[in-house]
């Protein structure tokens, strides 16, 4: 067995900007997710059932279709539905959110449900508005419960992103896959990828360890 | 205000993001005359001294978005300072330069090249493809301006000598290409294709895996990287009517296919293409082109 490491380390400014287009990727679609997941939660959670129908119907789309399927509808499918043109980026960045929201909505609301009913007849009793229990009351007791959960789910999203390289995003899977095409190495770019796949994820979950940490200091008795 | 500040950064980096033009912008370069030099000041200047320079050109001020899969070295491939290099690019420097057009590149995946000019995400491909009926119904071709040549690559000890060797044999090669045609035309073959042949090369050899084919520059390096590997050139009459010349792809109906036909005759003429085929695939190719003519 012959291994050539050194060539795949003559392309280090590759390998550092996939790094930084697959950590935009997965920050941006966190963000976007997170921001849609939230309200998907709470219509989850509605008295009207064709609010929460709706709220069903999407989880159950975005999560029975493969994401790798979502994403080449959203780049190659959708402009020929409607008359926009996304680029790479942009279409990776709206698959990745719309399916990232279909997950966390549903960690969200069992999260809503862990906390006792009575909290929110209690709040009713008081007067309190329904999006006022539930952003200021329900919700964030919510969060701390949910945080694993969610927490797993971004080290999903992150690895997840290696899909947008078969788009062309030129994420680090795709700059694998560049360095695999100029120097016709295979074995010698794909483990170096997934090394730095591994490291990164390592970072992530230390990183919400501590934050889960933090969270439960109030618990502390 | 911590929230503010994570929030404000998340949408800057999607801003960032989605501000990219046609395909995937960030490894597009700005054309300037020579593609190291991309420093913002100096291609400023030496735009506005281009278009004077290029006026009386057939395409002079025109700007065109070309489309590229840089995965297919020599033809287009990313070195290791993250520029796309190659000899498609070099030629299209080249027309460029003949043409007086100004243009950007934009890498993306192969599946996606067609469809990035029949949307009109792009302007041109420039990326080693050849004639198809199908490609036809939605674009126009130039003129070819390289002539494929192909080659079965094996190991050394599989011992095989013509086309009929592989019958019933696996044999591999890229997805949504012309090659896959001409395996087909093997008998009682099995076909493999890949994304990236590169992927490939470990298990020839294996159960899984006789032969690949590919394109003889791409086979030449092959054989280098692995010593264990020999290749065969795949006679043109084996291939007659499935592959056609490489072609610079317009979208259907395109007012420049004549614009790239002459400049394309002029490079030939003016010996600027034979150096290009030179410099990327060495005397070698001509070689390989006669023996692929003569058998």
């Amino acid at each position: 067995m012959r291994m050539n490491f050194e060539k795949v380390f003559e392309y280090q400014s590759l390998l550092v900007n996939g790094v930084l287009v697959t950590v935009g990727f997965t920050l941006a679609s966190l963000f976007f997710g997170f921001l849609i997941s939230i309200p998907l939660a709470i219509i989850k959670e509605s008295k009207l059932k064709p609010v929460r129908f709706f709220g069903y119907l999407y989880t159950d789309i975005f999560r029975g279709i493969p994401a790798l399927v979502q994403l080449y509808l959203v780049y190659f499918a959708l402009p020929q539905i409607v008359p926009i043109t996304l680029t790479v980026n942009q279409a990776a960045i709206l698959a990745l959110s719309l399916n990232q929201a279909a997950y966390m909505s549903e960690a969200i609301r069992g999260g809503i449900e862990s906390i006792p009913v009575g909290q929110r007849e209690a709040a009713k009793a008081l007067g309190i508005s329904y999006l006022r229990t539930m952003f200021g009351i329900v919700l964030p007791q919510a969060f701390k419960n949910v945080l694993p959960a969610l927490a797993n789910e971004t080290i999903n999203l992150l690895k997840g992103t290696s899909l947008v390289s078969i788009i062309g995003a030129i994420d680090l899977m795709r700059v694998g896959r560049q360095i695999m095409a100029d120097t016709y190495l295979t074995a010698e770019p794909l483990l170096v990828v997934a090394l730095i796949y591994y490291i990164m994820v390592k970072l992530l979950s230390f990183m919400t360890g501590r934050l889960e940490k933090r969270m439960r200091v109030s618990d502390r008795r | 205000m911590k929230r503010r500040t994570v929030s404000l950064l998340m949408v800057t980096v999607m801003a960032l993001m989605g501000m990219t033009g046609c395909g995937s912008g960030e490894e597009s370069k700005k054309d300037t005359k020579d593609v190291e030099n991309t420093d913002a000041g100096n291609s400023v200047a030496e735009e506005t001294a281009e278009a004077s320079e290029s006026e009386g050109k057939p395409m002079a001020g025109v700007h065109l978005e070309m489309a590229i899969d840089a995965e297919y070295a020599p033809f287009e491939s990313v070195n290791s300072d993250g520029e796309i290099v190659g000899f498609d690019v070099d030629l299209n420097e080249a027309l460029a330069e003949e043409l007086g057009y100004t243009y950007n590149l934009n890498d993306m995946e192969f599946t996606g090249l067609i469809s990035s000019i029949s949307s009109g995400k792009c302007d041109y491909i420039i990326s080693a493809l050849t004639y198809s009926e199908e490609r036809d119904e939605v674009v126009d071709f130039t003129d070819g301006y390289y002539t494929p040549v192909m080659a079965m690559v094996f190991k050394k000890d599989a011992g095989y000598t013509s086309m009929s060797d592989f019958e019933g044999k696996k044999v591999g090669t890229t997805l949504g290409s012309v090659y896959e045609d001409v395996v087909s035309q093997i008998d009682d073959v099995q076909l493999l294709t890949y994304d990236v042949v590169n992927e490939a090369l470990p298990i020839i050899g294996t159960q899984e895996l006789d032969a690949v084919l590919a394109d003889t520059s791409n086979a030449i390096s092959f054989c280098e990287q692995d010593d264990s590997l020999t290749y065969m050139v795949v006679p043109l009459s084996f291939t007659e009517g499935i592959v056609s010349d490489f072609s610079v792809l317009l979208p259907e109906g395109s007012e420049y296919v004549d614009d790239f036909n002459e400049a394309l005759q002029t490079l030939k003429d003016n010996g600027t293409y034979e150096e290009l085929i030179v410099k990327w695939f060495g005397e070698q190719y001509y070689e390989d082109l006669k023996t692929a003519q003569n058998e």
